[in-house]
């Protein structure tokens, strides 16, 4: 299927707040979190998604913490922090108004 | 697992972040290369194959670095600071000596005082080797340019300076001489060409270009500023007697590959993606 990537681009950001605001996730983690959900859809770059991590970390908007693992190599989790939960909230806002919005004028070019 | 290696170093290499951010870049991507290689050796890759797969899917390493300092910059003032200090001591300096006029002296008094105007200077190799120390190849650049500027400036307001040759002040601190404003700025700019030379050198043999910068700048930058600093505290030292005609070839030279040097260093940490 054909993916428009802007638009894939400007979603994962809102999607990558929602997982983390469930729990605390390290990066490959969010990576099969996405693949699996969306069935394949969002199978994101690896080389992406750290680079996008690092910028919401120094925004504010996660915070991440090494995490010992017995007998495996420490893990890097993010946790969401209040900024970005208040960053989360803005963007659920702002996508339920533009996909309400591309349904109203979807259906009235039906009708 | 050689090739997480060699693929992390490029990676590394690659970074113009503080050191540390650079080695928690390094560990989280090795911690996730790994976990990846599990996953592919499970579905019966063999580990060699596993490892090959895992470093093409995490993507180029030039470029995803170039995306990582780009995240981890993006945001910090204090790297827009630093690059711009260099810039706020000469405008600092210039804009408030004796000769020039006082354009900015109500602004900038408090910080520069016409009578500080050598100690101040002595601090933009300080803004430069703080950056160098720090990872941030832009305060280097910026301090680049920033003596570029001064250089050209105090030349064409101080004319009486233009034949004073680009070793003087090196030779001074042997033979025990006084220096001045312009030697010091001299000194600057051959300090910045031989970093310059350490990083065209990382270039060629692509190693990372911080330890070749912070090795030649310490070997020679720092030991020419070191010398300096001790005399520049003394105010008033104006003449150099003995001061013999220089090439200003030689300067346009410096001053010219101060310039390109400074472009390359930039371009280098630019975002390719």
């Amino acid at each position: 299927m054909q993916v428009d990537t802007q638009l894939v681009k400007g979603t994962v950001r809102l999607l990558v707040l929602r997982l983390l605001d469930r729990e605390p996730m390290y990066g490959y983690q969010m990576i099969a979190h996405l693949r699996d959900r969306s069935e394949g859809y969002f199978s994101l770059g690896e080389g992406a998604l750290y680079p996008l991590l690092h910028e919401l970390e120094e925004q504010g908007f996660v915070r991440a913490q090494w995490q010992e693992q017995q007998g495996r190599p420490s893990r890097r989790y993010y946790y969401l922090t209040a900024k970005g939960k208040r960053e989360l909230a803005r963007r659920m806002q702002g996508w339920k108004g533009f996909t309400k919005a591309v349904d109203l004028v979807l259906e009235a070019s039906h009708a | 697992m050689r090739d997480f290696d060699d693929y992390l170093e490029r990676l590394r290499a690659a970074l113009d972040v503080t050191p540390k951010r650079a080695h928690e870049i390094y560990r989280e991507v090795r911690t996730h290369l790994e976990a990846k290689s599990r996953e592919l050796m499970a579905t019966g890759l063999s580990e060699a194959e596993a490892v090959q797969e895992a470093v093409r899917g995490f993507g180029e390493p030039r470029r995803v670095a170039a995306r990582l300092t780009e995240a981890n910059d993006k945001y910090r003032r204090a790297n827009q600071f630093g690059a711009a200090l260099g810039f706020m001591f000469v405008f600092a300096t210039m804009f408030t000596a004796p000769n020039v006029g006082a354009l900015m002296t109500g602004t900038v008094l408090p910080l520069a005082k016409a009578q500080s105007l050598f100690q101040l200077l002595t601090m933009l190799p300080a803004a430069v080797l703080a950056g160098m120390v720090a990872g941030r190849r832009r305060w280097w650049v910026a301090g680049a340019a920033a003596v570029l500027w001064s250089t050209a400036f105090v030349m064409a307001v101080f004319p009486v300076f233009r034949d004073r040759s680009s070793w003087l002040p090196v030779k001074l601190h042997f033979i025990g001489d006084a220096i001045d404003v312009i030697d010091v700025i001299r000194t600057l700019m051959w300090g910045l060409v031989m970093a310059g030379c350490g990083y065209l050198g990382s270039r060629a043999l692509g190693r990372g270009m911080v330890s070749w910068l912070v090795g030649v700048f310490c070997g020679g930058y720092v030991t020419l500023i070191g010398l300096f600093i001790p005399s520049v505290m003394v105010w008033g030292t104006i003449h150099v007697p003995g001061a013999r005609p220089g090439p200003l070839m030689i300067q346009s030279v410096v001053a010219f590959s101060v310039v390109v040097l400074g472009a390359l260093a930039y371009r280098d940490r630019r975002i390719s993606a």
